[in-house]
């Protein structure tokens, strides 16, 4: 049968389009399904598939016989400096035992020999911390620290630490410095240590094994939304009463003295079972000068406030009419950079005055979608203050080529 | 003007290409966001061995043997008055020091009147491990059990002297 040329064409073009629609087909099933079990897959997988690392940033042992130093917390376990006192076993490997549990930066008790080592290293995608105690003896009690840290440098939490220990009797392993639920700030790092005590019941010339399991949850994505102080029932009066469709509230008056109202983000319609307490506000105010201050609690951030202070109910425009909109508000910080407080003070007043305070508010919650997550530019601006790591930092790519946004290139 | 049959064609892949490439992306950006910290530990034990060995004696009426792992018997046959004595070394081949926790001598068989003790090591002595720093030498200890017969002599007994030792850092006075 003879066919056209065109319609042969047309026939090639198809497979390959069919060829490449599996492929990729393939590749996204493998993307996606990884994001569904990140948790679980192994850190080589992860690095397989894209340039991510863990959330592990140093880790360091109170004896393998050198002082570490890390920029941001100085000497992190003093004491360790490769001697032996009256027995060295290791040399300028380890040093004298610890004989209890280690505090960063502050030196421990130790005995008077060098006996015992720990070393700990970090695999190079800093998902896992190898610790190997060698020649333990009862009573030995090195301690290994290290800073975890939310990929991509957004906040996160820890929601779980598990200790796996199948030897109770021979050692006990504690972790100290990080607890459950703690917040790891957006750029921040949190800084923890495992104990090891060797017990009592330990056998001599044996093998025991035992496991920290640290899951960070990373994926509850944050919301940015509005915030707007409220005073509570006695004080504060929706925008909606006086024919605004916006919601928020104005709150007074109030003679002198001292005020703290909530700071409620995304309560639309004024009805706070819809929003979310972020913070609070307090008001310090003697008669003729206001200070007003924004709180926000742990985890939480501010990008923008605007305030109005003074007789009228509302703060008014241009046209002296009544507004609600914060852009008019008399006093403003913008470009805030993810600010946890930030403060007002307003001079020149009399009598009683009302309070309007607005603040741009990003926080942690179920309020966003995971898929959110990457849509960095829009409603999370890690960007720029993320870069105050900056070169004194000792990871040597880090650097100063540090970006948040940068999905695309390797970090460390 | 009606569009070619390959402009669709061409149009539909890439158009499928991009919304799975993003979906694939979003895939592994998801997953970045989740994580967990490993903390993954093992650890060896040392161990303590001593080993008592038999030293020279000072005549041919004393002998000295091990008779348990950490214990030396000391014969004496038809001793005269006189002192008698026997040496023995005491050495750590265990990967931790260690002291003396004790020294007993059992002295049901000696007859009245005789006088055993040890000396070169005391209840304490601290013995550290093999291998130490090339140089030292404090990976044994030796001793001496002495025997004094008094006048009325002529004896022949036996007795057992048992060391017992402990991790150095656990050791009580």
């Amino acid at each position: 049968m003879i066919r056209s040329r065109g319609f042969k064409r047309r026939t090639r073009l198809g497979r390959w389009l069919i060829i490449a629609l599996v492929v990729v087909v393939a590749l996204g099933s493998l993307g996606v399904a990884y994001g569904y079990s990140s948790g679980t897959l192994k850190a080589d997988d992860m690095m397989a598939l894209a340039c991510t690392t863990g959330p592990l940033k140093w880790v360091v042992s109170n004896d393998d016989g050198k002082v570490t130093n890390i920029c941001s917390y100085g000497d992190i376990d003093p004491g360790d400096d490769g001697g032996g006192t009256n027995y060295d076993n290791w040399g300028g490997q380890s040093s004298d035992d610890p004989s209890e549990p280690q505090t960063m930066g502050v030196e421990c008790a130790r005995y008077d020999k060098d006996v015992a080592r720990t070393t700990a290293w970090m695999s190079c995608d800093h998902k896992k911390i190898t610790v190997l105690l060698e020649n333990a003896y009862p009573c030995y009690y090195p301690t290994v620290f290290f800073g975890l840290k939310c990929p991509e440098s957004t906040p996160g939490t820890i929601t779980s630490i598990v200790i796996d220990n199948p030897y109770p009797d021979a050692l006990t392993a504690t972790t100290s410095g990080i607890y459950e639920g703690q917040v790891i700030p957006k750029c921040g790092e949190v800084t923890g240590a495992v104990q090891v005590h060797v017990e009592q019941a330990a056998m001599q010339n044996t093998v025991y094994t035992f496991d920290v399991l640290i899951t960070i949850d990373c994926t509850t994505c944050g919301k940015c939304d509005t915030a707007y102080a409220y005073g509570g029932e006695e004080y504060a009066t929706c925008f909606q009463s006086y024919g605004f469709s916006n919601w928020g509230w104005t709150n007074g008056p109030i003679g002198p003295g001292y005020y703290e109202f909530e700071l409620w983000a995304g309560a639309a319609q004024c009805d706070t079972s819809k929003g979310t307490l972020v913070g609070w506000l307090t008001v310090d105010y003697d008669g003729s000068t206001a200070i007003v201050a924004y709180n926000l609690y742990e985890g939480n951030y501010m990008t923008a406030t605007h305030l109005y202070v003074g007789n009228d109910r509302l703060p008014k425009n241009k046209k002296d009419e009544e507004t609600v909109a914060p852009g008019q508000y008399p006093y403003k910080h913008n470009g805030l950079d993810d600010v946890t407080i930030d403060s007002y003070t307003v001079t020149g007043l009399s009598g009683d005055i009302y309070i309007v305070a607005h603040a741009d508010v990003c926080w942690r919650g179920n309020g966003g979608s995971s898929w959110n997550c990457g849509s960095w530019g829009s409603s999370w601006n890690w960007g720029s203050s993320c870069r105050s790591w900056g070169s004194s930092w000792n990871w040597g790519s880090w650097g100063n080529s540090w970006n948040c946004r940068s999905w695309g290139g390797c970090w460390r | 003007m009606r569009k070619s049959g390959k402009t669709r064609f061409a149009r539909l892949g890439l158009l499928s290409i991009a919304i799975l490439v993003s979906l694939c992306v979003m895939g592994i950006g998801y997953a970045g966001w989740m994580d967990t910290a490993d903390i993954d530990g093992t650890m060896h034990t040392g161990y303590i061995e001593m080993v008592v060995t038999p030293g020279e004696c000072s005549s041919n009426n004393i002998s000295c043997s091990v008779a348990a792992p950490h214990t030396l018997q000391i014969t004496l046959t038809e001793a005269e008055p006189d002192t008698y004595t026997c040496g023995f070394t005491i050495t750590n081949t265990g990967t931790i020091p260690v002291k003396i926790q004790g020294i007993d001598i059992d002295t049901s068989g000696v007859p009245a009147g005789v006088d055993v003790s040890v000396t070169g090591v005391v209840k304490g002595t601290q013995i550290e491990q093999a291998g130490a720093e090339e140089g030292e030498e404090d990976d044994s200890a030796e001793g001496m059990v002495i025997v004094i017969v008094p006048e009325n002599g002529n004896l022949s007994f036996s007795f057992d002297v048992e060391f017992s030792f402990i991790q150095w850092n656990l050791y009580e006075e």
